[in-house]
């Protein structure tokens, strides 16, 4: 039931903001739920309410006042044990393309994944990969840097 | 040479005018004493001529008041004789003593007039002396005139002399001066020529030399600011270049290049292992 709870929370939620955000989301709405169906409901952001949509009626049905804490606890800990895959970049991406691009990497790599984005426009264009503690750098920067000689040859051919 | 003439031409007529001007107030001089002495002499004759009419006068006066006493005495005694004869003795010792003090008194007066006389002949002959010193002062300043007359003759004649020989000397030192100037001034021409052809035949050497060492060091900055430049270059090339790749590229670059690029590096990861 965890793995399922699991896969289903993780089924649209690609980065570590999102588990963030939408642990809280998903805590606010079966409290909703389940304890306050004459309460007045929690105002949701549209994507969060979408997401929120996108689970089918058995996901929310599991979830009772007995067993939500524990799911909760059990779910966040289970979220947690989940790599993260660190990704910086020259820009901040839309949501939309956060989706596509988290599919595609668990698609490429492994299917339980987190990414985490990470902004330096000093980059320029390209990225930089941290996985596992290690770092590389895929960037346009890194490549200036590596063929630092070569551009410095090109100038100097022009000089003289 | 002009200048030098003119000048020795107006000392010429300056000591001119100077013994002209020394004659002119011997001759002055000169007549002055003799007129000054000519007057005393009429003077002293004048004096004299009185002086003899006033001793003459007086003797005259002496001489008369005397007979005129003795006249008088005689008179009174011829009338006391007259008179009477008694009295003859006392008339006679009375016409003694009488006539004792008429002859007294004339006597005195004789005597009185005898030194007025003499007092008179003895001004008389101080005033002689003194004509006759006036004639020979006169005498003296005749001679003294002629002889000043001459030795003004002599000094002019001497200054002239002198002059003609100054004139002369002066010409000659004038002449040799002006031979030594003249070459004196040709040894420093040409001393000067050559001291400044020296002059400049150094200065040139010496600015060549400047030159070549301030062209020589110019070429060593430019080239020590050409290496620093490069290496400054060098050490920031790959800065500038990102710095305007950065600046250019993100502009440029759409969100499609962007994640193609991203895709890309993934991949490229993936190739290499990276993430497993």
């Amino acid at each position: 039931m965890a793995n399922k709870t699991l896969d289903t929370f993780l089924e649209n939620t690609f980065t570590v903001y999102q588990v963030r955000r939408r642990l809280t989301v998903l805590q606010l709405y079966l409290s909703h739920q389940i304890f306050g169906a004459n309460e007045k409901g929690v105002e949701l952001d549209p994507l969060d309410k979408a997401w929120l949509n996108s689970f089918d009626a058995d996901f929310v049905k599991s979830f009772n006042h007995k067993n939500i804490t524990q799911q909760m606890q059990e779910l966040a800990q289970e979220l947690k044990k989940i790599p993260t895959l660190t990704l910086i970049l020259p820009l901040e991406l839309p949501e939309n393309q956060t989706a596509i691009l988290g599919k595609w990497i668990r698609e490429k790599f492994q299917k339980s994944l987190l990414i985490e984005f990470k902004t330096d426009p000093s980059l320029i264009a390209g990225c930089v990969i941290i996985w596992n503690g290690l770092s590389k750098d895929y960037s346009m920067q890194a490549r200036i840097k590596s063929q630092q000689e070569e551009i410095l040859g090109s100038f100097k051919t022009f000089l003289k | 040479m002009s200048t030098i003439n003119s000048i020795y031409l107006s000392y010429d007529l300056i000591f001119a005018f100077m013994a002209l001007i020394i004659a002119i107030v011997f001759a002055v001089l000169y007549l002055r004493e003799f007129y000054l002495r000519q007057q005393q002499l009429k003077h002293a004759q004048k004096i004299l001529a009185e002086s003899q009419q006033q001793s003459l006068s007086i003797i005259h006066d002496a001489i008369k008041k005397s007979e005129d006493i003795i006249s008088e005495a005689e008179l009174a005694g011829i009338k006391t004789l007259s008179s009477s004869k008694l009295q003859t003795g006392k008339f006679e010792q009375e016409y003694v003593d009488q006539l004792t003090k008429a002859t007294e008194l004339a006597k005195n007066e004789i005597i009185h007039s005898k030194d007025a006389l003499n007092k008179f002949l003895f001004d008389l002959r101080e005033d002689i002396n003194k004509s006759k010193l006036v004639k020979q002062s006169e005498t003296a300043l005749t001679k003294t005139a002629a002889d000043v007359q001459e030795s003004l003759v002599k000094t002019q004649a001497g200054f002239e002399q002198f002059l003609g020989e100054l004139k002369t000397t002066i010409n000659q030192s004038n002449t040799i001066s002006q031979e030594l100037i003249k070459q004196q001034v040709n040894t420093e021409f040409e001393k000067f020529e050559q001291n400044l052809s020296d002059f400049l035949t150094q200065t040139e050497q010496q600015s060549m030399k400047a030159v070549e060492l301030e062209v020589k060091s110019a070429r060593q900055l430019i080239d020590t600011y050409k290496t620093q430049q490069m290496a400054l270059i060098d050490e920031n090339i790959v800065a500038m270049l990102e710095k305007t790749l950065n600046l250019v590229l993100s502009k440029k670059l759409t969100l499609k290049d962007q994640l193609e690029i991203i895709y890309d590096s993934l991949e490229k990861a993936k190739a290499e292992k990276f993430i497993v």
